[in-house]
């Protein structure tokens, strides 16, 4: 109802002649279109979720904890990037790796 | 140059990276399969209308998203790890490898979790033909997304589409089509996804088996296993197709592991198919360990000869040939590859001498020199030789690539048989009569991940000493950190990988106690 109220704000009497308010009928049908979808997108998870049976709610659980794991606890304590922690630029990045390349034994 | 690196290190790391990626490898090929089996049987009910068929598309989506959301990211670990532990072949392989692994994360990643959402959430709030339009999407994507890693997969065994650059030190892509349309990608990518329909298809055949033995749903199982064997059956005689033109791919372009899954020696013509073999414990020769005698072998005559070249009469190098050269075949000795391979380090090295020491001129002469096709082709493509100093670790396991390759095609060739018999079997109407088949069907779907790993390891452990074939070894590929670290997060995942595993089967074995007849549990995840 808002959104309709909004599209047709235009054609109200307090509204009429106000310069402010551009009329562009097309462009607002179009925003109109869009937020329906949108909530209608996040209706449509919220009503999955909220329904999803044990099963699902336990496989989330495993996701999240998964996540979490991963990518605070791996990522942040057990796996920095070697050369993105050791080097500032690319190029010093690149020299590491060449001298790798040249002299394994150092 | 090479011996300079600790091998623990290098172990542990492969060790660690191996465990991660066959821990990954029991998810995705079940989400690959079971994707399309679903979609399937989503387009029988669509098309017929039968609830039945909804009832049974939903129980078996139920499996798909307990394995989907138990898999999910545990393929992200391998890209931490590559950062940590294999910084320097990271850095080398630079967008060949970032390129297409960017592309799956954008693109099929993010269609397949779309569309996922719709499959299970949107039953009854879109249409019909929308519904199975996202089911068939989502398939479509979680094989997209398979693809870009086997594109990236295929460039490690056979390099193509770039050029080093000595001053950036990375591999950069000249053709992305060539890298992605490289006969050795393609291949894989098909080789591998058919096997993942393999593995899915007898997964169902498994589970609908059980059923069957508990005299519970067989209408639900028989339709199941029709469906499953027919998609099995005609996907495993793909499977062998594209694992025909793989091993093509292999004998060409990586002579050594062909050699090696075949346990052959000595090449000659008209070379024999190991069919089954056993090695004994005495060694052919005193001063490799690695090559073992046959304590008895069946071979079938020509038929290796005919797999690798087309031609019943060629002739197949064995690692002797490979190690030793043999000029009447035109193969070059592995000593001569060591020498162009040292040629090119050195090449490199008075390269970075020369930008060091602020010789401009110099430099860009000389990364003009190494960036010539002729350098590239002559020298470069051998760049890897160049830390190698004991020809003998030129040779992969042998016994580990013979005994995975001839798993695989063993139990290859038993499940065309086994969908044939359950097909059979079911089209009579007489499965239930057959309770050791319904048996042996459930004990077929660990037969199935073993024939699936099999494969894997052969395509890993048979490149030996090779991270990316001919241009970088293992050892020269690793992070120089302490070994201890990566043995701390190598028992840390498998502790994570163990527990995950063991959620996945029991939500799993939960569900599938509860059976296809809950509505409960088949609508959401």
């Amino acid at each position: 109802m808002a959104e309709c109220a909004f599209l047709f704000s235009h054609f109200l009497p307090e509204n009429r002649g106000n310069k402010e308010i551009p009329f562009n009928f097309r462009s607002q049908y179009f925003y109109f279109i869009k937020m329906e979808l949108f909530k209608k997108i996040i209706r449509f998870y919220r009503d999955g979720f909220a329904n999803m049976p044990k099963w699902g709610k336990q496989v989330w659980l495993v996701i999240l904890i998964k996540l979490f794991i991963m990518f605070v606890i791996l990522k942040i304590f057990f796996f920095p990037n070697f050369l993105k922690t050791n080097f500032s630029n690319d190029a010093d990045r690149s020299d590491h790796v060449l001298e790798n390349l040249t002299n394994i034994n150092k | 140059m090479i011996e300079g690196i600790d091998l623990s290190l290098v172990n542990w790391s492969r060790g660690q990276f191996a465990l991660t990626a066959m821990y990954h490898w029991i998810f995705v090929p079940l989400t690959l399969g079971l994707a399309i089996i679903i979609a399937i049987m989503e387009t029988l009910y669509v098309k017929t209308g039968n609830q039945e068929w909804k009832r049974i598309t939903k129980f078996w989506m139920t499996l798909f998203g307990i394995n989907f959301a138990i898999g999910v990211a545990t393929g992200i670990i391998l890209e931490f790890e590559f950062g940590t532990n294999w910084s320097n072949y990271s850095w080398f392989v630079g967008d060949i490898f970032g390129a297409p692994l960017a592309i799956e994360g954008i693109l099929a990643f993010f269609m397949e979790s779309t569309f996922i959402a719709i499959m299970f959430f949107g039953w009854n709030k879109v249409s019909r033909g929308f519904h199975l339009t996202a089911t068939w999407l989502t398939a479509i994507g979680a094989n997209l997304s398979a693809l870009w890693i086997l594109v990236a997969n295929a460039w490690m065994q056979k390099p193509v589409g770039m050029v080093f650059n000595p001053e950036s030190a990375r591999m950069e892509m000249i053709s992305f089509w060539e890298v992605l349309f490289s006969p050795v990608a393609v291949h894989k990518f098909l080789h591998t996804t058919s096997s993942s329909f393999v593995l899915a298809s007898i997964f169902v055949i498994g589970i609908s088996a059980w059923y069957i033995l508990k005299k519970r749903d067989v209408v639900f199982a028989r339709k199941s296993i029709v469906v499953a064997a027919i998609f099995g059956f005609l996907s495993s005689i793909y499977t062998v197709s594209t694992g025909d033109s793989s091993a093509r791919d292999i004998a060409n372009h990586q002579p050594m592991k062909f050699a090696a899954f075949e346990g052959l020696y000595n090449g000659s013509e008209g070379v024999g198919l190991v069919a089954l073999g056993v090695f004994s414990s005495t060694e052919t020769d005193p001063m490799n360990e690695n090559l073992k005698d046959f304590a008895m072998k069946i071979e079938i005559p020509n038929v290796l000869s005919y797999m690798a070249f087309m031609d019943w009469d060629a002739f197949v190098p064995g690692i002797n040939d490979l190690i030793n050269g043999n000029k009447k075949y035109g193969i070059m000795s592995a000593a001569e590859k060591i020498t162009r391979g040292q040629f090119a380090i050195q090449k490199l090295t008075a390269y970075k001498l020369a930008k060091k020491s602020g010789e401009t001129t110099k430099a860009d002469s000389l990364k003009t020199e190494i960036m010539s096709p002729e350098f590239q082709k002559n020298y470069f493509s051998y760049f890897g030789y160049g830390y190698i100093s004991d020809t003998h670790t030129l040779v992969p396991s042998v016994a580990i690539s013979f005994y995975s390759f001839h798993i695989m095609v063993v139990l290859g060739m038993y499940f065309i048989l086994f969908f044939l018999l359950a097909l059979f079997y079911t089209l009579k109407g007489k499965i239930h009569k057959h309770r050791l088949f319904l048996h042996a069907a459930i004990w077929t779907i660990p037969l199935a991940y073993l024939a699936s790993q099999c494969g894997w390891v052969l395509t890993e452990v048979g490149r030996q000493p090779w991270v990316i074939q001919d241009l970088m070894p293992t050892m020269a590929a690793v992070t120089k950190i302490s070994t201890s670290a990566v043995q701390v997060t190598f028992w840390l995942f498998a502790i994570i990988f163990t527990t995950l595993l063991i959620a996945e089967i029991k939500i799993m074995m939960r569900q599938i106690k509860i059976g296809p007849k809950s509505e409960g549990g088949t609508t959401h995840v």
